[in-house]
């Protein structure tokens, strides 16, 4: 598969301070129990402008995650760069949220206090903390169960409380690794309402890992294919939002569909 | 934090019925044996009973022969005492060196081995260095209790924190905690459940330990008074001290328990 450098038209005209992560020359390297060595990331070098929202796609095995944990602070790249909001990534903090596949809400507190856990731990003053917990969990429709127990609550809301309390703690870009995988498709529509609601109104930087090609065309401004631990396709998705099922129809969405299937490696059935 | 108590329900009812039926039959198979025994071998139900009466506060028919005084209550509240004490203080040992070692792979690779080879000791075979040690003071009789509880204690909060932290460590930090957020904020909350089982655990082999120090070299507690009955061969009244030394076990436990569970009610 041609590797593809990724260069977006615009980004040679974007202010370096508008650029909220960046890769350069990023590469990693896995050795395995049996000396075998596997390549995390090739090369990798990309940007994305404040605000965005990306979708990272690809199967499995073939460096989402890493990528993920490189941009996290969770792994430190072999060579070469990674930076958010124009400082390099040394480890995990607060500038860099991340939303996992499993629940990680902190069943000892309440869903309130879940959502306060990153301000208070930064510090933020007791009045500011509770206003802005409140303002979220009106956000994400919960007011009337800020004092439950996350073992009261079904999965989705578990969900719902998670990314608020990500969001609420104001980091720079927003991290989430395969976050709605295994939900049935209606609470996961329910779900992306949530987080575009989220996003359109904090106007974060996203970066949302998935291996559903539906679900990266109903959320991302952009796809960056990846596969063998290289960036294969940079794909602007230019429909208008907010978008409804029916641009899963329009002929463009069906040509981006294709052009990332086939990049992903997905063959044509015989 | 309200409290959530739960009702005796039917089947609850039913258990406590088949519970109360069991231990019945019990005492009924201990009467039938102690009919057909001498009262110095088996003693029946009745004169442990009587035993449990007449030496509850005092025991003025045996005070000539040195029994420390105050029967058998004051006597069960200093064995209690020192029980208490070593399992807080094996409590205030083992914490932080299992949250260390949890926490940490370099303190677990260092940790571990002493850990290990203490921890197949006989704890008894201790004995005689508890009064070498402490000698007749209350740690004396605390001091197996002590060894065995940060054993127990140590180990339990390794595993429970090495695993709390594998769960938990990364949403964290990218939420902005510092390391002592997160040992404070989400290590301690999510071992509690492992350490109240620990703490049961502590506690229960605590009695044990508790009284053989005491008989074998105490000038008060339930073991003191058991070892004198002994010689007296008084058997009722060393059973009268047994049941009453296994009911205030009983108790304690289920009030360490019931204030676990609450404590607890987070939990899936």
């Amino acid at each position: 598969m041609a590797r593809v450098e990724s260069k977006i038209a615009a980004e040679s005209q974007l202010d370096r301070g508008d650029i909220a992560v960046e890769l350069r020359g990023v590469k990693r390297e896995f050795v395995q129990a049996s000396g075998e060595h596997v390549r995390g990331m090739d090369d990798v070098s990309f940007s994305i402008p404040r605000g965005q929202f990306v979708c990272i796609l690809g199967p499995s095995g073939q460096g989402k995650s890493t990528l993920i944990n490189m941009v996290a602070g969770f792994d430190q790249p072999d060579a070469g760069e990674v930076i958010v909001g124009g400082n390099p990534v040394r480890g995990p903090g607060a500038d860099r949220g991340v939303v996992f596949q499993r629940d990680t809400l902190f069943l000892w507190k309440r869903v309130a206090d879940n959502i306060e856990f990153g301000l208070k731990a930064r510090g933020v003053p007791k009045a500011e903390r509770k206003e802005t917990v409140q303002r979220y969990l009106e956000f994400i429709g919960l007011e009337r169960f800020a004092r439950s127990w996350p073992k009261e609550l079904s999965g989705g809301m578990r969900r719902r409380v998670a990314i608020a309390a990500v969001f609420a703690n104001d980091p720079e870009v927003l991290l989430m690794d395969e976050p709605f995988v295994g939900l049935d498709y209606v609470l996961r529509a329910t779900l992306h309402e949530v987080l575009l609601d989220l996003w359109s109104r904090t106007g974060k930087t996203v970066l949302f890992v998935t291996h559903d090609v539906d679900e990266a065309l109903a959320l991302g401004d952009r796809v960056l294919v990846v596969q063998g631990g290289s960036i294969v396709r940079d794909i602007p998705l230019n429909f208008s939002r907010p978008r409804k099922l029916e641009v899963l129809e329009s002929p463009e969405a069906g040509r981006a569909r294709v052009e990332i299937l086939r990049s992903m490696g997905v063959p044509d059935v015989a | 934090m309200a409290i959530k108590m739960s009702w005796p329900k039917a089947d609850t009812a039913r258990r406590l019925l088949l519970g109360a039926a069991g231990i019945a039959a019990f005492i009924a198979v201990w009467w039938l044996i102690s009919l057909g025994s001498r009262e110095v071998r088996v003693p029946d139900p009745g004169s442990v009973l009587s035993a449990i009466r007449e030496n509850f506060w005092s025991t003025a028919a045996l005070e000539f022969a040195s029994l420390p005084a105050g029967g058998l209550a004051s006597n069960l509240f200093a064995t209690a005492q020192a029980a208490v004490l070593g399992v807080a203080i094996g409590l205030c040992l083992g914490l932080p060196i299992g949250v260390l070692a949890g926490r940490s792979r370099l303190v677990r690779t260092v940790v571990e081995p002493p850990l290990m080879v203490l921890g197949v000791v006989p704890v008894v075979v201790l004995l005689p260095f508890m009064s070498i040690w402490f000698g007749s003071s209350v740690l004396a009789q605390a001091g197996l209790t002590i060894f065995y509880a940060t054993l127990v204690i140590s180990v339990t909060a390794k595993n429970a924190t090495a695993n709390a932290l594998g769960k938990y460590e990364k949403f964290g930090r990218s939420l902005g905690a510092s390391s002592r957020t997160l040992v404070f904020s989400v290590v301690m909350p999510a071992i509690a459940p492992a350490m109240v089982g620990a703490l049961r655990v502590a506690m229960a082999a605590a009695w044990g330990f508790t009284v053989i120090a005491e008989i074998l070299g105490a000038n008060k507690g339930i073991g003191r008074v058991i070892q004198v009955f002994a010689t007296f061969q008084a058997t009722a009244s060393v059973i009268a001290a047994l049941v009453c030394l296994g009911v205030l076990a009983l108790i304690i436990d289920a009030v360490i328990a019931r204030v676990g569970r609450w404590y607890t009610s987070w939990q899936e």
